[in-house]
């Protein structure tokens, strides 16, 4: 009895958001008597209990996993483990992060584990419905059995296995409807506004140069042509009438109706798994199909996994697995609210882009309309541009198939010595086919522009449609023999570890090449098309080009060899040490690093103080102290450890010449994180809280970067493993479950704090200007990798002009303070990444239902939003909705930070309003996640041993943001994700 | 005891199959076949083919290769305008003016870093081909390539050597730091400074080497040769002062293919008169331009007039070597440029310099009589036809002299004059003070100045503080 109460509580205080847990655990205990498992966390190489680990790792059980509703694995564990970050933004320098990034040019996402191999395959081809559980493995004890590939982390998948002792079969099945998002808050000009704008423009004579252009035909607005035609067949009035309704015109509203539809998402899971003496066995099948919210998209993924495990005798043990999976995401041409992507960018606000009998309208592009309107003389094909139509003008199909078999023996050599012998071969075939068919304007513009009145191949482009298609397979086997110890000797002395060799090659191929003429039926109308020669272009014949041929061919290959040990000892169930170490060699390391073969390693404590014979604080009856050091590595693949070379012609002597391409680097090595972690995990009395705290410090050293060098090796600038950089932090979860009266609550708070800077980079800072640029990478020591900076800028003179600073003193010469503008002189505002983050999850429950919501928080980093660009603005369709705020009259300094609308543009100004000061925002703020409700349904047959119902809503915005302009961080510039809300049922039998 | 057995059959079974791996060539495989990775001739022969870096020939304003440093320092030119002096570079004056300071001012000095790209170059084709098979590197064309790229950096090896080293003196060339002798591609390599002697025992036995292995002919003149080996060979030991191998040497090359232009078959009114490898050119290479000898061409510096004055009336070489300024406010006339066809000046080896070489080794041996006949061969075709008389001297001391003030006017603009101040200064009957007069500033450089030594880019210093630094 006792026993079974110790059991109990590791249980509870393992497993975040434990409630499911606790009660499918204490379920078990009193319905089956099965002897309850501990809470084990896997490594990839071995599961061990939590109880009696050193290491840092995050265990996210079944039911948490399964409170959201998602397509993707790892949508599902986001808000749910302390320094994990997600980073959803679209132009997010790191999507996935764990304790921070500590790297500079390498990868920087954690290392993806499902089962026992890294998994090579697109990670969206796993079924969320596959999976038991997921581990974090956040510290170097946790993560060094990982070798070169451990330093930012590692994310373990463990899928189901058959375990259940009868035949079961478990049925999830859900629905997801998601709100088209809200147009209305793409930040564009109002109609009335542009066209103003446009008839000032026009009265400039601004367009004056187009609209004689018969060279290239520019492109130009229905209002200018309108206000061309004055004077010649139009009256001013006449004019007049024709562009006001246009005024009243805004394109969001057929985007929105046309070009977005309401998200409809279906998932359906079975699985049977059953057992019999020998044979444990689970087969399972999936079929998501999404139609997502941009109108021609859709996505559907099919998935059959085997898994059996068979027990030949008492010794030898032999497991099978085999998982196939389709998936097929399709779309057509549809950029949303990024229409237009052409010349010019963006799109007038008045556009017209759907009739109302639903029909898809015209608008200028590339072209002016009057020339496309002519052209030709009936020989082209039809020039003009309507994006509704060409929604299903293009067929762009992205198939992956996926087959992964892994197969294991086990043989357990002595009652303490086991052996495993693991293989896996993994095969994918990823192949998009990109179809823009003879009604695209893609395919009827390259037939148009190349045609050649009158010349023996009129058409160097043919008629017909085109097809892209990229082939890309990839192929690894991945092999491990493994020794395991386990042993207890008496009561006071338990020792458990593993000795392996691991063998890893992955091959990556692609294939990409582009067919014209293509037909449906698989032939083509010419095969000896000419991309040797420039044709001219028919409405500019002096100007010329190739026909685009996109060719590629790579071939990549990655082999690792490898070694590695750890082992944990416990005493009196009190005392844990532990010690890891892995050695990796590598084709992509230089040869001095393979000889040498400097291991990564680490080492560990763990004191459970609670169970000392002196310890007798009731109120704190749980008391585990942690602590471990270690080298992890990353591999940086941007380098090479040999010296590689491009071939070019110089003129001078009739043969090939080779430039060097990277310099030979031996030394080449995997960059090295080292991370102290310490860690206090409590219960008080009853359980009312209870938690882990941990403390990191890591130092990243030999990261890739560029650095001086010696001029006498033959160049002036190195690429290698030169910086570091520093990083440390906090991560913080704890667990509230006050009382058990008939409304339970449970509240589940996660904190996490990661701050990294870079600590060491040698190249010379350069000047301001190239810190701005949120895509380049320009390590600053001292400084968060990726960090804001911009011109310091007070706002707007009385003129309406932006302020800024030249050697102190205020200035509006924007050209030199840009050039000029020390980096020490640029204002830093902080980090450009949440350095403070985490969740509060609070459930509650009332006899069989219950209801929990998560709100996130992300703190501490900056933004910078977009505003009107005036040159942008005449020279092109793109605008925004400062426009309405700029600078009108003197003393509107005062209250707006835009600047006033000059013609001419005043040269510098945008560039300099972009990056100043004023257009940078914090963005912290606060979310709610989700919302999910279930309802265990009462069951009085014994055919249904299960059922669940659920709802689950999610999308559901932001309750607080730092910024005045109530920008949501998450979609600065563009319309939010809409409402989603799921419906679903979990059924076993 | 069954269990015992399956226990050794399991082991035994998993022994074999860790062992059947070979590691090292698993470990080998190229981790993209997008990367190039040079492994064989062919492109080991294009790396050398690098023009731009193993030759410093023109292309997209590329500037040239071998250090010009001496060049600026020498007395064969003098600023002609006083405007265009005032607007280069500071550092480019400490250069011409002889400052005792560090004269470099933290600047990129590519007489430096150019040259030792091209031994890097050089270095990674060795070294690829140390990993060929046997089959392959002992192939005519594998050891043809070892050979040229011996050459290579041998001849990189000697320019440096002649600014930025002391002038070979026996005595004490094995303590005189010389330069780094890069051996490795590798980017790690420890660096250090060898010592003169080293320095010019690697550059003799590199060449030596390459000289028995190279074609006779070369496909193209950016190509290294016998004739090419052995040219740079006498060069090498008449910089040294052995004349005995420097004369050897010369023989042999000469004996080649002897052959030179006749001056009064080129234009002497073209701006310029030189075809590119020209009938004489052996090997070529351009001096560095560093964006201080450039404006040579643009009329800015010229010859120094004391060296315009000595040449003869008939002699050929007044009007296709020089040229009045385009400007008019200039003073003096205007070296045209290069000997080898191009607008960067010539620094590599040409059959000129080998008589020259060899009428200097006869004549300090006393071969009055050939060296004048090697003279007069030259020389003979420098003249206006009919209007040579060729030279005739008995005195041992007289020819030498003759034949180094032919020398001086021969083998003009080529970075040899510095080259032949240092070894001449420490023969006094040869000492010269070198004297500038610029803003009314007075410059001197006496004989055996240690400023006749460039100092170590700062940038190495930095980089490697125990590298001895010469003074200056």
């Amino acid at each position: 009895m006792n026993k079974k109460y110790i059991l109990f509580v590791l249980g509870y205080l393992c497993l975040f958001g434990g409630l499911y847990a606790q009660k499918k655990d204490t379920l078990h205990l009193s319905k089956d008597t099965i002897q309850l498992e501990e809470v084990i966390v896997s490594t990839g190489y071995q599961i061990i209990p939590k109880e009696r680990a050193t290491g840092s790792f995050d265990f996210v059980d079944s039911a948490l996993f399964n409170r959201r509703v998602s397509t993707n694995v790892l949508d599902r564990i986001e808000n749910l483990t302390p320094g994990v970050l997600f980073d959803r933004r679209p132009n997010a320098n790191d999507a996935l992060l764990i304790r921070g990034r500590s790297t500079i040019f390498a990868e920087a996402a954690p290392l993806i584990v499902v089962d026992n191999f890294p998994y090579e395959g697109d990670l969206s081809n796993i079924n969320p419905n596959d999976v038991s559980s997921v581990t974090v493995l956040k510290d170097a004890a946790a993560a060094s059995i990982w070798g070169a590939r451990a330093g930012n982390g590692v994310i373990v998948i463990t899928t189901k296995k058959g375990r259940s002792s009868t035949t079961s079969i478990q049925v999830n099945s859900n629905a997801t409807i998601q709100q088209r998002p809200d147009l209305s808050r793409l930040p564009i000009m109002n109609s009335g506004d542009y066209i103003d704008v446009e008839e000032e423009l026009f009265k400039q004579g601004y367009y004056k140069g187009m609209l004689a252009n018969t060279t290239t035909y520019p492109v130009l607005s229905p209002v200018v042509e309108i206000l061309a035609r004055v004077g010649k067949d139009l009256t001013e009035v006449q004019a007049n009438a024709l562009i006001a309704p246009l005024r009243q015109q805004d394109y969001r509203h057929d985007l929105s109706r046309y070009f977005y539809q309401t998200d409809l998402n279906q998932q359906h899971a079975v699985n049977l798994s059953g057992r019999t003496d020998r044979i444990n066995y689970l087969i399972s099948t999936g079929y998501d199909d999404n139609k997502a919210s941009l109108v021609g998209s859709k996505q559907q993924r099919f998935n059959l996994r085997s898994q059996t495990s068979i027990q030949f005798n008492a010794r030898l043990r032999a497991q099978v697995g085999v998982l196939f999976t389709q998936n097929t995401s399709s779309m057509g041409q549809n950029d949303g609210y990024r229409i237009n992507r052409g010349s010019p960018i963006g799109l007038y606000p008045y556009a017209d882009l759907v009739d109302d009998q639903g029909n898809a309208l015209v608008i200028p592009y590339l072209y002016r309309s009057t020339y496309v309107d002519t052209a030709g003389h009936g020989k082209l094909l039809d020039w003009k541009y309507r994006p509704y139509a060409e929604i299903n003008a293009r067929d762009y199909r992205d198939q992956t198939r996926d087959m992964v078999m892994n197969s294991t023996i086990s043989y357990q050599l002595f009652p303490w010595l086991s052996a495993d012998l693991r293989y896996q071969y993994e095969y994918q075939q990823d192949l998009v086919t990109d179809l823009q068919t003879q009604e695209s304007f893609y395919t009827r513009n390259l037939i148009n522009k190349f045609y050649r009145p009158g010349a023996a191949n009129e058409f160097p482009v043919p008629k017909g449609n085109i097809l892209y298609t990229d082939d890309d397979h990839v192929r690894s086997h991945q092999g491990r023999l493994q020794l395991n110890v386990q042993n207890d000797w008496g009561s006071e002395h338990q020792l458990s570890g593993i000795a392996g060799y691991e063998i890893r090659d992955t091959r990556t191929t692609g294939n990409g090449y582009t067919q014209y003429g293509y037909q449906q039926d698989g032939s083509i109308t010419r095969s000896n098309m000419n991309f040797e020669d420039r044709f001219p272009f028919y409405y500019n014949p002096r100007n010329s080009s190739t026909i685009p041929n996109s060719q590629s061919v790579s071939e990549k290959l990655d082999r690792f060899l490898s070694y590695y040990a750890n082992a944990a000892y416990t005493y009196a169930g009190r005392y844990t040490v532990s010690a890891s170490g892995r050695n990796d060699a590598a084709n992509l390391f230089g040869l001095q690093t393979n000889q040498k073969g400097t291991p990564l390693w680490s080492v560990g404590a763990a004191w459970q103080l609670h169970k000392e014979g002196f310890y007798s604080w009731d109120g704190l009856p749980v008391l585990k102290l942690r602590a471990t050091y270690g080298h992890n590595g990353n591999i940086a693949r941007t380098s090479s450890a040999l010296a590689t070379v491009k071939y070019r012609s110089l003129g001078i002597i009739p043969e090939n010449s080779a430039e060097l391409a990277s310099l030979p680097n031996a030394q080449l090595r995997w960059e090295k994180v080292k991370m102290l972690n310490a860690a206090i995990d409590f219960a008080t009395k009853g359980s009312w809280l209870s938690g882990t705290i941990e403390y990191y410090h890591k130092h990243a050293t030999d990261l890739m970067g560029e650095a001086p060098l010696d001029p006498t090796y033959g160049a002036a600038v190195f690429y290698g493993n030169v910086a570091d950089m520093n990083g440390h932090g906090v991560d913080i979860n704890l667990q509230i479950q006050p009382t058990k009266g008939p409304i339970q609550w449970t509240g589940t708070m996660l904190f996490s704090y990661a701050k990294t800077e870079v600590s060491k980079y040698l190249m010379p800072e350069s000047s301001g200007l190239n810190y701005l640029s949120a895509n380049l990478i320009t390590p600053v020591v001292g400084q968060p990798l990726f960090s804001v900076y911009s011109f310091p800028s007070p706002g707007l003179n009385t003129s309406g002009d932006p302020i800024g600073y030249l050697n102190g003193a205020e200035s509006t010469n924007y050209k030199t303070i840009r050039n000029t503008t020390p980096l020490d002189s640029m204002k830093y505002h902080g980090s450009a990444q949440p350095t403070v983050f985490g969740a509060f999850m609070n459930t509650f429950r009332v006899k069989n239902f219950s209801v929990s919501v998560n709100i996130s928080y992300k703190l501490n980093y900056y933004f910078r939003r977009s505003s009107i660009q005036y040159g942008n603005l005449f020279a092109g369709w793109s605008n925004h909705a400062d426009f309405a705020k700029r600078w009108q009259q003197p003393g509107d300094e005062q209250t707006t930070t835009v600047p006033a609308m000059h013609y001419p543009n005043p040269s510098g100004r945008d560039e300099f309003y972009r990056d100043s000061e004023v257009l940078v925002e914090r963005a912290d703020n606060i979310r709610l996640e989700d919302i999910q409700l279930s309802y265990n349904v009462p069951l009085k047959t014994s055919a249904l041993k299960m059922l669940t119902v659920y709802a689950y809503a999610s999308n559901l915005g932001t309750l607080w943001v730092r910024n005045n302009q109530h920008i949501d961080p998450l979609y600065p510039d563009i319309p939010g994700a809409g409402k989603s809300l799921s419906l679903g049922i979990n059924a076993t039998f | 005891m069954k269990q015992m057995k399956s226990n050794v059959y399991f082991i035994i079974v998993v022994g074999l199959l860790l062992a059947s791996c070979n590691k090292e060539k698993y470990l080998d495989a190229k981790p993209d076949m997008g990367l190039i990775v040079p492994n064989n001739l062919d492109d080991l022969q294009a790396i050398l083919d690098n023009t731009w870096f193993m030759n410093g020939k023109e292309g997209q304003s590329y500037p040239g290769l071998s250090p010009q440093l001496g060049e600026l320092a020498c007395d064969e030119h003098f600023t002609g305008r006083s405007s265009f002096y005032t607007n280069i570079a500071t550092w480019v004056k400490k250069c011409y003016t002889w400052s005792s300071e560090d004269p470099y001012e933290g600047n990129t000095i590519t007489d430096w870093n150019d040259p030792y790209r091209s031994i890097l170059y050089a270095n990674l084709v060795l070294e690829s081909l140390q990993t060929q098979e046997n089959a392959i590197s002992q192939s005519e064309r594998g050891l043809q390539l070892k050979a040229s790229a011996l050459f290579y950096r041998a001849h990189m090896y000697y320019q440096l050597a002649q600014v930025f080293a002391k002038p070979y003196n026996e005595a004490s060339s094995t303590t005189d730091p010389g330069i780094v002798l890069r051996q490795q591609a590798d980017v790690n390599e420890k660096l250090k400074r060898a010592s003169v002697q080293q320095t010019y025992s690697e550059i003799i036995q590199d060449l030596t080497w390459a000289a028995a292995h190279l074609p006779i002919q070369p496909l193209y003149k950016t190509r290294p040769s016998r004739q090419a080996a052995l040219g740079l060979l006498a060069r090498t030991h008449l910089t040294m002062g052995n004349y005995d191998r420097a004369l050897a040497y010369t023989d042999s090359c000469l004996t080649l293919s002897p052959s030179l232009i006749d001056y009064n078959t080129l234009d002497s009114t073209s701006s310029h008169p030189f075809s590119p490898f020209n009938e004489e050119v052996i090997f070529s290479c351009t001096l560095s331009t560093g964006n201080t000898l450039f404006p040579l061409v643009d009329g800015m510096m010229a010859v120094d007039s004391i060296l315009y004055l000595t040449y003869d009336n008939h002699d050929l070489r007044r009007a296709i070597y020089y040229m009045p300024f385009t400007d008019a406010t200039a003073k003096g006339m205007a070296y045209k440029g290069s000997y080898d066809g191009s607008p960067l000046y010539f620094s590599g080896v040409a059959r000129d310099e080998m008589y020259l070489i060899r009428a200097e080794c006869r004549a300090r041996m006393g071969q009055t009589g050939p060296a004048l006949d090697d003279l007069n061969t030259l020389l003979a075709t420098r003249f206006k036809t009919g209007h040579f008389v060729p030279i005739t001297l008995d005195n041992a001391d007289q020819v030498l002299e003759q034949v180094l003030a032919e020398r001086r006017k021969e083998l003009v603009f080529r970075g040899l004059r510095w080259v032949d101040l240092r070894r001449l200064n420490t023969d006094p009957r040869f000492t010269k003070t070198l004297v500038r007069e610029v803003e009314g500033q007075h410059y001197e450089l006496p004989p055996n100045d240690p400023r006749y030594v460039f100092p170590i880019p700062s940038d190495v210093i930095a980089l490697n503080p125990e590298m001895p630094q010469n003074e200056r």
